[in-house]
C-alpha cells in the first residue's frame, strides 16, 4: 500500500519547479501598457467632467433670448474650443466634437446675452474671455512639456470651469430690457 | 461774397436756435426729474428684492417694519413699483419699452428696509451700496460698483463693477467678479472670491476657510488662519502675496510652475535643476491646517508678519 504512494510522490518531486514559456512575453505586454498614458486617462477626465459641466449648465440656465439666436460677431475657434483630450480614436473625436458643438451653443447664448450689455462692458468682457482663453493655451503649451504635472492639469481643469463659469455669469447677468415695462 | 454776407447771419441765426432750444431741452429735462416718496409695511424679517437699470441705490436697515423709498428720478423713467406679496417686498424702478426721446432713465434712491431682511439687488448700470443691514445680502450688478457691509454672509457679484466690502463675523461670503477689482476688509470665517481679469485685495482677521481663485489679477491677503482652517490660492499669471498676521500651524504646499517664490518663514523653496519654478512643501507647528497656493507663471510672496 505504502509503496504506490511514494513511487507518485518520487514522480513528482522529479517535475520541474517551473514551466518556462514558449516565447518571451513581456515585450508585447510593455507595449500594451505603453498605451496607457497617465495624461491620456486624465485629460479625458477633464474633458469628461467639463462636458457634464456645460451640459448641465445648458439644462440649467434659462435662457432669456429670443428664440432666434444672432450669428456670433466672433466665430468660435476650433483650437480655442477643442477640449483637453489630447486622442484621435473615434470615441474620444466623436466625444470632443459633441463638446465643441455644446460649447459652441453656449458661445452663442453668450454672444446673444453679451448684446444686450453696455457697450463698454461688452468690450471688457471680451477682453476677460481673451484672457480666460490665452490662461488655457499658456497651461496647454505648458503640459505639452510637462503632461504629467498635477499642478497643470488641475489649472487646466479650473480654466476650462471658469470659461463655463464666466459664460453662466453673463447669462444670468440682471437683463436691462426685461426691466422694461411694455407700452 | 455776397452769398456769404447773406448766409452768415441766417446760419448764426440758426446756430442761436438750436443752442436755445437745447438749453430749453435741458431745462425741461432738469424740471421733469421727479421725487419719490413711497411708504409700505413689511415683514421684518422677510425678503426685499430691488431691480435697477441705471443711476444710485442706497439700501439702509432700520428697525422699522416698513419699507420707505425716497429719492429722485429721471424723466425717462416711467414709475417706481413698490409691491408686496406675503413676507416678500419687491421696489423695481420701471422703464418704458420704446422711447423715443432723450433724458435720464436713471434713479437716485434711498431704501429704508427692515434690518434683518433678506436682501436681494439687482442692478445693471447702477451703483448699489448698503449699510446697517443684518441679514444676508446677495447683490450683483452688470457694469454698477457695490459697496456693502456685510454682517451675515451672502454673495456679491459683479460683471465689471468693483466690489468694496467689508464683513463682520460673515458665516459665508461669496464674491465673484469678471472684470471688476474686489477689496473685502473686517473678519469673515468662509470667503470665496474669484476674478478673471481683477484685482484682489483681502485683509480679513480670523478665517477658518478662505479660496482665491484668479487667472491673471493680482491676489493681496492678509489674516489670520484659525486653527485647522484652509487657505487656498490660485492663479494663472496673477501675482499672489500673502502675509498670515502670525507662522500657522499648517502643512504648506506652495508651487509656482514658471514663477518664482519668496517666503519669509519656513525653508527655502525647491528648484529644479534645469528650467524655471519653484516648490515649497513644509510643515508648520502641529500641521493641523492646510495652505495651498498654486500658479502657472505667477509669482509667490509668503510672509508672516506684515
Amino acid at each position: 500500500m505504502s509503496q504506490q504512494p511514494d513511487g507518485l510522490q518520487t514522480r513528482l518531486a522529479r517535475l520541474a519547479r517551473e514551466i518556462p514559456p514558449e516565447r518571451d512575453l513581456w515585450p508585447a505586454i510593455e507595449a500594451r501598457l505603453g498605451d496607457r498614458r497617465p495624461a491620456w486617462h486624465v485629460g479625458l477626465g477633464v474633458a469628461a467632467g467639463v462636458t457634464i459641466l456645460v451640459l448641465s449648465l445648458l439644462v440649467t440656465l434659462k435662457p432669456r433670448a429670443p428664440t432666434t439666436v444672432p450669428t456670433p460677431s466672433r466665430p468660435v475657434s476650433a483650437s480655442a474650443g477643442a477640449p483637453p483630450t489630447p486622442s484621435n480614436r473615434p470615441t474620444d473625436a466623436a466625444r470632443a466634437a459633441s463638446y465643441e458643438r455644446t460649447q459652441a451653443t453656449l458661445e452663442r447664448s453668450f454672444q446673444s446675452e453679451l448684446a444686450r450689455l453696455p457697450k463698454g462692458t461688452q468690450t471688457r468682457l471680451l477682453a476677460d474671455l481673451d484672457v480666460i482663453r490665452k490662461a488655457r493655451s499658456d497651461i496647454r503649451a505648458a503640459l505639452t512639456a510637462n503632461p504629467d504635472s498635477p499642478l497643470l492639469q488641475a489649472l487646466l481643469a479650473d480654466t476650462w470651469q471658469q470659461e463655463m463659469e464666466f459664460y453662466a455669469n453673463v447669462s444670468s447677468t440682471p437683463d436691462a430690457a426685461g426691466m422694461r415695462w411694455p407700452l | 461774397m455776397t452769398n456769404r454776407n447773406v448766409d452768415c447771419p441766417l446760419a448764426c441765426a440758426a446756430l442761436l436756435f438750436v443752442v436755445c432750444a437745447g438749453q430749453l431741452l435741458a431745462t425741461a429735462a432738469h424740471a421733469a426729474e421727479r421725487s419719490v416718496d413711497l411708504h409700505k409695511a413689511a415683514d421684518p424679517e422677510g425678503q426685499v428684492e430691488i431691480i435697477d437699470v441705471a443711476g444710485h441705490i442706497e439700501i439702509v436697515g432700520w428697525d422699522q417694519p416698513e419699507i420707505a423709498v425716497s429719492g429722485t428720478i429721471g424723466d425717462r423713467v416711467d414709475r417706481v413699483d413698490l409691491s408686496t406679496n406675503g413676507d416678500h417686498a419687491t421696489l423695481r424702478v420701471v422703464l418704458p419699452a420704446l422711447s423715443l426721446s432723450g433724458g435720464s432713465g436713471a434713479a437716485s434712491l434711498v431704501v429704508h428696509v427692515p434690518q434683518k431682511s433678506l436682501v436681494r439687488g439687482s442692478l445693471v448700470s447702477a451703483n448699489l451700496e448698503t449699510r446697517d443691514l443684518l441679514g444676508e445680502q446677495r447683490l450683483r450688478t452688470v457694469s454698477g460698483d457695490i459697496k456693502a457691509h456685510l454682517l451675515r454672509g451672502g454673495s456679491v457679484n459683479s460683471v465689471s463693477g468693483d466690489l468694496h466690502l467689508t464683513v463682520s463675523g460673515t458665516e459665508d461670503l461669496e464674491i465673484e467678479t469678471i472684470s471688476g477689482d474686489v477689496s473685502v476688509d473686517g473678519a469673515g470665517s468662509n470667503v470665496r472670491v474669484q476674478t478673471v481679469s481683477g484685482e484682489l485685495k483681502i485683509q480679513l482677521g480670523a478665517f477658518a476657510a478662505v479660496r482665491l481663485k484668479t487667472i491673471s489679477g493680482e491676489v493681496q491677503f492678509g489674516g489670520s488662519l484659525g486653527a485647522g482652517g484652509r487657505f487656498e490660492a490660485e492663479s494663472v499669471s496673477g501675482e499672489i502675496r500673502i502675509r498670515f498676521a502670525a507662522t500657522p500651524a499648517a502643512d504648506f504646499d506652495i508651487e509656482s510652475h514658471t514663477g518664482e517664490i519668496a517666503n519669509c518663514f519656513g525653508p527655502a523653496p525647491q528648484k529644479p535643476q534645469y528650467g524655471p519654478g519653484s516648490h515649497l512643501v513644509f510643515r508648520s507647528g502641529d500641521g493641523a491646517g492646510r495652505v495651498r497656493v498654486s500658479t502657472l507663471s505667477g509669482e509667490i510672496r509668503l510672509c508672516d508678519h506684515p
